[in-house]
């Protein structure tokens, strides 16, 4: 079973897509495949990676509102892509280079293995965030709102 | 993914914004990042040869312009009473 097919049969099992969503991802992975058989030699291209179905279900934007109580107002939008091109980057950074920024980086509290960090693992983080939502309301009146869509 | 084509910008209490042709930025920088890429390249050969672990020079080189198309559709907008600014990336 492909990766991409798994992952789509574990979305449906977590309730994440309707059966419909998981049929029709099913069916584009499918007629990309026959599509993609009949080219030999195409080649990835670097600059925009793979677009599969899955990867257009994504959340796309991580926004950050706060509406202050003195109505200040704060909206900012952040495009995922720009996280999953950022990892994407840490896997070609040179050993050395990156045995120096993870050392830097445990010294300052943040023990994480950037090299460590995979495609389908990042893809998994971008797609846990759909559903991570955080609303806080002070006692001013002042609210902050994250999510991702 | 392209560069961002666009940035429109906006500070405090000017009425309008401006859009800034990112597009001219990158046509005026193309000539360096395919020096870059060249030397990226050639690298990349000179270590294959001598039979390095790493021979990555020209993934990063693109990986690094693959990176400034990802910030397309960043949008910040702050208002307050003193301070408004506006940066949209397009």
């Amino acid at each position: 079973m492909s990766e991409e097919r798994l992952r789509i049969l574990n979305m449906l099992a977590s309730g994440k897509i309707s059966a419909a969503e998981a049929e029709s991802l099913l069916d584009a992975l499918e007629s990309r495949g026959s599509d993609a058989s009949g080219k030999a030699g195409s080649a990835k291209s670097v600059f925009t990676g793979e677009r599969t179905p899955l990867l257009e279900a994504l959340p796309k934007f991580l926004h950050v509102k706060v509406d202050g109580d003195a109505g200040e107002k704060v909206d900012v939008k952040v495009p995922l892509a720009l996280v999953r091109s950022g990892l994407k980057l840490t896997s070609l950074i040179p050993p050395q280079a990156m045995d120096g920024i993870n050392e830097h980086m445990a010294e300052r509290g943040m023990s994480i293995d950037l090299s460590s960090f995979k495609t389908e693992d990042i893809d998994e983080l971008i797609e846990a965030l759909r559903e991570m939502e955080v609303n806080v309301t002070g006692k001013d009146g002042e609210k902050v709102r994250v999510y991702c869509e | 993914m392209f560069p961002p084509l666009l940035l429109y910008m906006r500070l405090n209490s000017s009425r309008r914004g401006i859009w800034l042709p990112l597009f001219l930025l990158w046509l005026l920088l193309l000539p360096l990042f395919l020096l870059c890429l060249a030397v990226a390249v050639v690298a990349d050969v000179a270590l294959f040869l001598v039979g390095a672990r790493y021979h990555h020079c020209t993934l990063l080189t693109l990986r690094s312009v693959g990176l400034l198309g990802a910030m397309r559709g960043t949008v910040v907008h702050v208002r307050s009473a003193e301070d408004l600014v506006d940066i949209e990336i397009v």
